[in-house]
């Protein structure tokens, strides 16, 4: 069972293998010429001033990203659901089930929704 | 499959009220949350109204059981509703932003206290313990605009997610050591210990992981500050109901499921017990503020009821389920009188309570009879309350707790009757008399006589949950 | 074989979670965190639990980390990461994970398990989705209702706690305050 495995593995070897050795090549090849002004953050001659990552990101990225945990957690339950989806015996059982699960959650989304919440005003 | 959805009525109506609210919330514009708080409170009596003569039975697949003990615990959460939506209605005008969706959440929590009531398996018991203490990690850091708040939230989260850790950590030790997840099969393959590294280390996690809920050493870190930094009514709930919703927890896990073992956590709970009595009592000596003496009397309350979990008898659950139903009045009437008091004076602090007997005689007495009843004054329902537990250590043979138990009483009675010379021998710097509206004080007059009553004529309610307790064995 | 991949893939995830608590960058400890997370969903699959480890995936590799960056991003970590960020406090806290190490091993040693496989042969987890899904949607059905509460007081609550209040504002006055 695990063999069926073996492709992905394998897989994550040549990628591995591919990014470790685009970097190991270039650091082999690269011509060498440092200089101070090429550390800046742009080179056009003006001193930057204060610090590049202060207070530009708005705090409502979070809430977009709490959301997409939220409803990813609720995708993952579907899998499972919808396999299982096919046996007659148990198919209305859990179609209502889920229903219930999705409504609860629905509920949740035209909250925020209202909230303005995915607004990005 | 049995569904039997009937048994799970109150739940339903209370997560409808909770769902009714937020729908509502999202219709009402600035202003007063009165109507919602009022909504709330109808909504918890026709959740009492549904469980009155409620039949026992299990639910869902038997991972639901509606048992006498279970209802006595639902019958407690609902008044806790009551009183805490009661508070917040007070309290609402420090609310600035959110009110409505805060009596929601209450009503969320409330209900996932109310499915931990009924739990008969470690799976559902996780997912509604994490569901109660999400509500809770929102609720005690909801008026973010004060550094304090967010200081209470930040560590209520922190510990919260560790404590977690160690409960899940537990829970699969003792999964692996017994194959069962339900209570009633853990038990059934668990008879005796043989020296199972697993269950030994299970347990260990699982009870260290329990006392976060319920504020006792080693996971008491949160309380004074959590306590002195949440929005006050936030803090009744955590001093009442999740303390409340953590010894059901813990008295079905322990007593149901792992009673066959129940050599092994006897001596852990001993000393948990233990440390969280001197350490919650000594602690709670030199403190200033009145939310974190509170706090620190807290965390010797759980040492009390823990000194009854280590009893595991019918005698001692039945104890638990007296301290709490006295504990719950006494420290709701101690907080609307602290919340009221704040509302005039906007402080928590000791010293500002001096002279408050001639300011408002009814608040004064609040205090008195709601402090000294948690630190088991005589003719009090916390009195009779103590000397049942320490009566089923005796019983069980634990001395050396009981002896404990008896000094740190007395030690309890130093610190709250500080607390009571300010209030009735020192004099006021302001002699303007505290209003107290007509709601508040029939309120506060009912739980007085609650309390007293508990304390005078225990009988016919003492006897009642000690037989209601036998089920839990 | 099996166990050489096992010792292949726990050493990484230990090592990369060590490291995500003592580099210094924050956003260096949250790659760290991926690597751990990818060698536990592989360790999934030697389980013989292939759901388990697409919702590693899925779930902590995937929507868990993202909020994880953001959160980073948010927060201007870029000035701390220069401070100090070992505490007085390391001397204690590593006794104490000494010991509860020792403490946890020597119990393991001692341990044996009871739990039964049961029915789930590997023959029968070769349906591994299927089977899981049976048992949260019919044994465990209580637990999986509850998820969704619980789903929806988190949504409600990052909602509560991160934004102002300014939904009803503007429903109330038209151009907002």
């Amino acid at each position: 069972m695990l063999l069926t495995y073996l492709p992905i593995l394998i897989m994550i070897g040549v990628a591995s293998a591919m990014a470790i050795g685009a970097l190991v090549m270039s650091f082999i090849f690269q011509p060498r010429n440092p200089y101070a002004s090429k550390n800046s953050p742009w080179e056009c001659g003006m001193e930057p001033v204060g610090d590049a990552n202060e207070g530009h990101v708005r705090i409502h990225f979070f809430i977009i990203a709490m959301l997409f945990v939220i409803f990813d957690v609720e995708t993952l339950f579907l899998f499972p659901w919808a396999v299982l989806l096919t046996e007659k015996s148990l198919s209305t059982f859990i179609f209502v089930e889920m229903i219930i699960f999705i409504v609860v959650l629905a509920i949740g989304l035209v909250y925020a929704w209202v909230k303005g919440a995915l607004e990005w005003v | 499959m049995q569904m039997n959805l009937h048994l799970m009525t109150p739940e339903f109506v209370m997560l409808g009220t909770a769902f009714l609210l937020l729908i509502l919330e999202l219709f009402l514009y600035k202003g007063s949350r009165m109507v919602t708080g009022v909504i709330g409170i109808i909504g918890t009596c026709i959740a009492g109204y549904t469980l009155i003569g409620a039949e026992t039975g299990k639910a869902v697949g038997g991972l639901f059981l509606q048992d006498t003990v279970s209802i006595f615990f639902k019958w407690l959460f609902l008044v806790i509703t009551v009183l805490i939506l009661y508070l917040v209605m007070m309290y609402e005008d420090k609310i600035k932003n959110w009110r409505g969706e805060f009596y929601a959440l209450i009503l969320f929590s409330i209900s996932g206290m109310m499915f931990l009531s009924s739990i008969t398996d470690f799976i559902g018991f996780y997912v509604s313990l994490e569901f109660v203490a999400v509500c809770l990690y929102v609720l005690a850091a909801f008026t973010n605009d004060n550094p304090l708040t967010v200081e209470a939230g930040l560590k209520y989260l922190v510990t919260g997610a560790l404590a977690s850790g160690f409960l899940v950590y537990g829970i699969s030790f003792i999964y692996g050591a017994s194959g069962a997840t339900g209570f009633v099969e853990v038990a059934h393959s668990l008879k005796s210990v043989d020296g199972n590294g697993f269950l030994i280390i299970g347990i260990t996690l699982l009870v260290i992981g329990l006392t976060f809920k319920i504020s006792s050493i080693p996971f008491h870190v949160w309380a004074p500050d959590v306590y002195q930094g949440a929005p006050t009514p936030v803090t009744a709930l955590l001093a009442a109901a999740s303390k409340s919703a953590g010894f059901i927890v813990i008295m079905r896990i322990l007593f149901t499921g792992l009673i066959g073992v129940k050599a092994e956590w006897i001596i852990l709970v001993s000393i948990i017990s233990g440390a969280s009595l001197l350490f919650g009592n000594l602690a709670a000596m030199p403190q200033k503020d009145i939310k974190r003496l509170i706090a620190y009397a807290g965390i010797g309350s759980a040492g009390y009821l823990l000194m009854a979990v280590a009893a595991a008898s019918a005698l001692g659950a039945g104890a638990i389920m007296f301290y709490l139903l006295t504990y719950v009045f006494s420290i709701l009437g101690s907080f609307i009188a602290i919340v009221a008091f704040n509302n005039a004076e906007g402080s928590d602090l000791i010293e500002s309570y001096a002279g408050l007997s001639r300011r408002s005689p009814l608040l004064a007495a609040t205090l008195f009879i709601g402090l000294l009843s948690i630190a088991g004054i005589p003719p009090l329902g916390g009195f009779i309350a103590k000397f049942y537990i320490i009566a089923a250590a005796v019983k069980e043979g634990l001395w050396a707790l009981a002896v404990i138990g008896v000094v740190m009483a007395v030690v309890a009675m130093y610190y709250f009757l500080l607390v009571v010379k300010s209030m009735y021998l020192r004099p006021p710097k302001n002699t303007e008399p505290i209003k107290v509206d007509i709601t508040t004080r029939a309120l506060l007059y009912f739980i007085n006589a609650v309390t007293i009553f508990l304390g005078l004529y225990p009988g016919p309610i003492t006897d009642w949950v000690m037989d209601i307790a036998k089920v839990l064995f | 074989m099996e166990q050489l991949f096992f010792y292949i893939f726990a050493l990484v995830a230990v090592v990369s979670a060590v490291l995500v608590v003592s580099v210094r960058n924050a956003v260096h400890s949250a790659f760290y965190l991926i690597i751990c997370l990818l060698q536990v969903a592989a360790l999934f699959i030697l389980l013989r639990s292939p759901f388990l480890a697409a919702v590693q995936v899925f779930i902590y590799v995937g929507a868990v980390m993202v909020l994880f960056l953001f959160a980073v991003m948010v927060l201007d970590i870029g000035k701390e990461k220069t401070k100090e960020f070992i505490h007085s406090q390391w001397l204690p806290a590593v006794g104490v994970i000494i010991a509860l190490f020792v403490m946890i091993g020597y119990m393991i040693k001692r341990g044996k398990l009871s739990a039964s496989l049961g029915i789930y042969n590997e023959a029968a987890l070769a349906k591994n989705t299927e089977v899981i899904g049976k048992t949260l949607f019919t044994q465990y059905i209580f637990p999986f209702e509850v998820v969704s509460l619980l789903l929806l007081v988190a949504l409600i609550g990052a909602i509560v706690l991160v934004m102002k209040d300014k939904g009803r504002a503007r429903k109330n006055n038209g151009a907002g305050s």
